[in-house]
Formats: structure tokens, C-alpha cells, sequence
């Protein structure tokens, strides 16, 4: 099997020749190693955009100082300034991002008093949507059977206002003190979404469409999980399930305290699940209790990256993972949903994954070990 | 007698979020010619801590335990003028941050609430902080601890330099160092030279509780 028909294998409920092995491309430096890993059956995850977003009204104008990145939004109803700290080689690179692959990180965010909701709320009644499929058609075109290109959303209404609208303590604080206008715009993010948005990732022409959520219990709590992110879920899983495609969530947090909420989320495919050390659920337990999703792993960069590390430091780590997922059904391998990792354990992963030969057996694991 | 009652409700109004319960037993306190020292070590501090211990036991969430934090500041903004030449007693003395490169705070804050709600003063040098501006802030404040936040497996690396310029200037022996976030691993902190790490606040809290003798 090639990569794609590994991935789409595994995601149509089916088992494949071998346990996948992904990266994100973005994440994915092109070299002599990354051609090696890739021959030797490293698939590709492509993520391209599926809309263009306007604010027509909101008139916007970005000025630099520095490494920041100031853009300020001037309504009919007051002004909001956003900061963000952009990486070396920002700007040069595709997709907004500096050169390892990261996003600029946010330093200050529009909404950082309560009288600033109103503009902000302006700005979401403004927002609009059209449909753009070129980047899709063309990397899948350029990709061919070496992975799969899968269709970008924003973050989901309320996670959108917690990672990128609203200064965070305004944010948490208002959830007790002043819900009112965080409940608001979240109603209209969210009927924006369903009316324009949903539609457009529905026709996009990738099998999968994919929230960058970042879904961490400490951040989200289970009472907002519950109330704010399966509904919003469930409106966009079922626009893509009519029209055949799959939601795909990033979770890369620790899940422990959400798990019986994600089994209860229309989600197909958790994204990103991070096991111990990094997270807190491991992933036998993952697989009991969500079992009808698809779980890709996130290799823990603790293992892979940070100091001290080894290829056989990862090749143990990986092969007491695959123990756990014994038979190896739903569930493929990522790289790493960060930076990038190192050539040597890239090359130890890929290593085990190759004789990650479905099903997953004891025999098959002690075959790992042994090699 | 009264003037426990009236801490011990103040204690109650901060555990239950209440802020114009809060406000009210404070100046009720104040009135009784309770002293502010004491109007926080017993009634503000208790209270915070009994928030933290709900927030271990996933009664409250994130949402809880910052706004108990905002309402402590502004009981302190009231009892401010009060206070004078009063010295507030405090557990110990810990510098903070998120190293450079590295600009995520939550979990750095939750951290910071956590200690002190256990009457800890905190230094909070803010996040992507300098490698020297932590070594200049050890020189400068003299802490009993010196903790350090990385979220990213890109950034973490750096706390290594930091320990090994503490060393440079002989300040290592003299303050404990414990590193958290995301991806620090045990070996991690041992490879660096750390004294503890861990990726859970409460558990930092209890040993940097372990290490000023509580």
C-alpha cells in the first residue's frame, strides 16, 4: 500500500498493510533524511485553506515594530489592537509562518476590557466567506498517493475567542462575571460558521476537514466542552458527513478529563492525541473509551526532541506505545504537530514503523523488539 | 471570637467566588480593628487555598481559579491603604517566568495564583524572558526559589543556560530551581541540573511548600 491508501484505509474503518507513519508538511524540513523517510513510506499530511475570510466595513491596517506585528481594527464603533511576535524568516515562508513552521505568537489581543466586546462584536457580525479550492487542488495534484491534503477552519467560535480574540484573564474572568458578551459573539461566530463556512469545507474537494483546536482539559474545561464545543462540533460534522467528509480535531492536550466528552463529540478523527508524558491519557485507555474514532498520535516532542534524547530512547518509547495499541486498528502515527524533530529520530521511527505490520500482534511487537 | 467569624466568612466568600460577600467582611474586618496583615494571612489566604484545593479536585476549573485571583487583587487594592508600615508575612520569595522564545503564560500563572494562595511572594518576570534577566533577577531579589516555564520542546533548552550562568556567579547552591510545562520530562530536568520538574501545578506548589519548611 502506498501512504494515501494506508491513511484512507484507516479512516474508512478498515485495517491497512502497516501501521502509518505521518508528518505534518509544514513541519517536514526537505532533505537527504526526509527522502529516506519518506521512501521508505513516511506519508504526508497537507493542510491548505478552504475559504477566504473578508470584513468588509473593519477597516484593518498592520504596522511593524520590531518583531511584532501590530494590526488594528477600526470599526464605526471604536478601534481593538492585536500584537503578534513573528519568528525569523516570517513572511518568507508559506502559510504565515516563520521558518521552523510556527505561527506568530500572540503578545496582545483585541479585547483586553469589557467596552471592548462591542467592537469586537461588530467585527464578527462583518465577517463573510467564499470559497477558495485552489490550494487543495493543487498540492493534491503535486502530492499524488504520498499522503493526503486535508481542508482548514478556523479555530471553532469559542476556542477562537480563547486563543485568539480575547486577553485571557478577561476571558475566564468573564465566563463567571460577564457572559453576556462572550455568549453573544460566540452565537454569531457560530451562525456565521453554519451559514457560509460549513457549506464551503463541505464541497471542498479534501476527504478531511480539520479545527485546529487545540483542545487541552485545563484550558477547556469539561462544563465548556460541553456546552460550547460539541454543539458547534455537531453542526459541522453534520454539514460534512451529508456530503461524505470527515471532522478532524486537534487535541493535543491532556484529555483525561475530557474523555467521555470527546466519545460523546461528533468528531471522527482526534488529532494530535499526545500520550504520557506530555498528556494524560494513555492511549489503551484512549481507544477503550473512544471507539469509534480515529486517533492519530502525536509523538511526544519530550521524547523525541527534547535534551537527552536518542534513537533508541525513541524506538523503546514507540515500541511500548505500540504495545498499547494492540491490534492497531484507528490509529496512525504523527511525526510531531510542533517543530521539527531530529533527523536521528525521525530515522528511529520510521525504523519500527516499517515492521509496524497490521495486526499489531505481541508477536509482531517482540519481532520490533528483537530487529 | 467575632473577629474569627468574620475571617472565617471572609475565607468562606473567597472559596465560593463571592465578591460583594468578599467586600463586605473586609470592611466589616477593618471595622472591628482587625489588622490587614492578619485580614490576609487568615481570611484572603485560607480562602485562596481552599479555591486551589478545588481546583485539584477538578471542582473548579481555570475559569474559577483566576477569578479568585482577580478578586484577591482587589481586596488588596482596598485593604492597600490600610496596611502602612505593617510588614505582611510571607512564606518565601520566588522568582518566575516563561524562557525566552516562549511567550505562553497560563500555565506560568496558574502556577503563580497557586503560590500565592499559599503565601508566597512571587517575582513575576513575565514570559520570553532574557537568560540574563533571570540570573540578574536571582542577584537582584534573592529567592528561595527560582522556577522556570516552557511550553514549546524548541524553547526548554535555554533553561539549561540559565543554570549553568547561575553557576557561573556561584548563585546555583543558593536558590532552588524547578522547571515546568509541557514537554519537561524527569530526565530532562535531571540532564539540566534542576532540583524538581513537573508539568502539574499543584505538584510544584507542594514541593516548593516542601522546600521553605511547611
Amino acid at each position: 500500500m502506498n501512504p494515501r491508501e494506508r491513511i484512507l484505509t484507516v479512516l474508512r474503518g478498515g485495517v491497512p498493510d502497516k501501521l502509518p507513519l505521518v508528518a505534518f508538511d509544514r513541519h517536514l524540513l526537505q532533505g537527504v533524511k526526509e527522502r529516506e523517510a519518506r521512501n521508505r513510506g513516511l506519508g504526508l499530511l497537507c493542510y491548505r485553506p478552504c475559504y477566504t475570510e473578508s470584513m468588509p466595513n473593519v477597516d484593518v491596517t498592520t504596522r511593524s515594530e520590531g518583531n511584532l506585528m501590530i494590526r488594528t481594527y477600526k470599526t464605526p464603533v471604536g478601534s481593538v489592537t492585536e500584537a503578534l511576535r513573528v519568528g525569523i524568516g516570517y513572511g518568507q515562508a508559506v502559510l504565515g509562518r516563520d521558518w521552523q513552521g510556527v505561527i506568530p505568537r500572540r503578545k496582545q489581543f483585541l479585547v483586553r476590557k469589557p467596552e471592548d466586546y462591542k467592537v469586537l462584536k461588530f467585527i464578527v457580525e462583518n465577517l463573510h466567506y467564499k470559497p477558495y479550492y485552489y490550494a487543495i487542488e493543487d498540492q493534491m495534484k503535486r502530492l499524488g498517493d504520498d499522503g493526503i491534503v486535508i481542508a482548514t477552519l478556523p479555530y471553532s467560535p469559542l476556542q477562537r475567542m480563547l486563543i485568539e480574540l480575547v486577553e485571557w484573564t478577561q476571558f475566564y474572568t468573564g465566563l463567571v462575571r460577564n457572559k453576556e458578551p462572550i455568549e453573544e459573539i460566540y452565537e454569531i461566530l457560530e451562525k456565521r460558521y453554519e451559514d457560509e463556512l460549513f457549506p464551503i469545507a463541505a464541497d471542498s474537494p479534501s476527504e478531511v476537514v480539520w479545527y485546529g483546536d487545540n483542545i487541552d482539559s485545563i484550558l477547556v474545561s469539561p462544563p465548556l466542552f460541553e456546552k460550547y464545543y460539541l454543539r458547534t462540533y455537531a453542526k459541522c460534522a453534520e454539514r460534512l458527513h451529508s456530503k461524505g467528509k470527515l471532522l478532524n480535531v486537534h487535541m493535543d492536550g491532556r484529555l483525561k478529563a475530557l474523555a467521555g466528552l470527546i466519545e460523546k463529540a461528533n468528531v471522527d478523527i482526534v488529532e494530535a492525541f499526545t500520550p504520557p508524558p506530555t498528556g494524560d491519557l494513555p492511549i489503551n485507555e484512549a481507544l477503550s473509551v473512544w471507539k469509534k474514532k480515529s486517533i492519530w498520535i502525536n509523538f511526544p516532542q519530550s521524547i523525541s526532541t527534547l535534551m537527552g534524547t536518542s534513537p533508541d530512547k525513541v524506538k523503546k518509547y514507540l515500541i511500548d506505545q505500540l504495545e498499547l495499541m494492540i491490534p492497531g486498528e484507528r490509529v496512525m502515527l504523527v511525526l510531531s504537530t510542533e517543530q521539527r524533530v531530529p533527523d536521528d529520530s525521525m530515522m528511529a521511527m520510521v525504523e519500527v514503523m516499517e515492521k509496524a505490520t497490521l495486526p499489531l500482534s505481541n508477536r509482531v511487537i517482540e519481532d520490533i523488539r528483537s530487529s | 471570637m467575632a473577629k474569627l467569624n468574620i475571617l472565617d466568612r471572609l475565607r468562606d466568600c473567597i472559596a465560593a467566588l463571592d465578591s460583594d460577600c468578599v467586600n463586605k467582611a473586609i470592611k466589616e474586618a477593618l471595622d472591628s480593628g482587625i489588622k490587614p496583615a492578619e485580614i490576609i494571612t487568615d481570611g484572603i489566604s485560607k480562602g485562596q487555598e481552599i479555591v486551589g484545593e478545588k481546583f485539584q479536585k477538578s471542582e473548579y476549573f481555570l475559569s474559577e481559579l483566576i477569578l479568585a485571583g482577580e478578586m484577591v487583587k482587589e481586596s488588596l487594592q482596598i485593604l492597600k491603604p490600610h496596611i502602612g508600615q505593617e510588614k505582611v508575612k510571607t512564606r518565601g520569595k520566588v522568582v518566575i517566568g516563561t524562557v525566552e522564545g516562549d511567550i505562553h503564560d497560563i500555565g506560568k500563572n496558574i502556577v503563580i495564583m497557586l503560590l500565592q494562595s499559599r503565601g508566597f511572594e512571587v517575582i513575576d518576570l513575565g514570559v520570553d524572558v532574557p537568560k540574563d534577566d533571570f540570573i540578574q533577577a536571582v542577584k537582584e531579589h534573592q529567592p528561595q526559589i527560582l522556577g522556570m516555564s516552557a511550553l514549546m520542546a524548541l524553547t526548554a533548552p535555554v533553561m539549561a543556560e540559565i543554570i549553568t550562568g547561575l553557576k557561573a556567579i556561584s548563585l546555583r547552591d543558593k536558590v532552588k530551581v524547578i522547571i515546568g510545562g509541557a514537554p519537561i520530562t524527569t530526565e530532562f530536568g535531571a540532564s539540566i541540573g534542576s532540583d524538581y520538574q513537573t508539568t502539574d501545578a499543584y505538584d510544584g506548589l507542594e514541593k516548593c511548600l516542601e522546600w521553605v519548611g511547611s
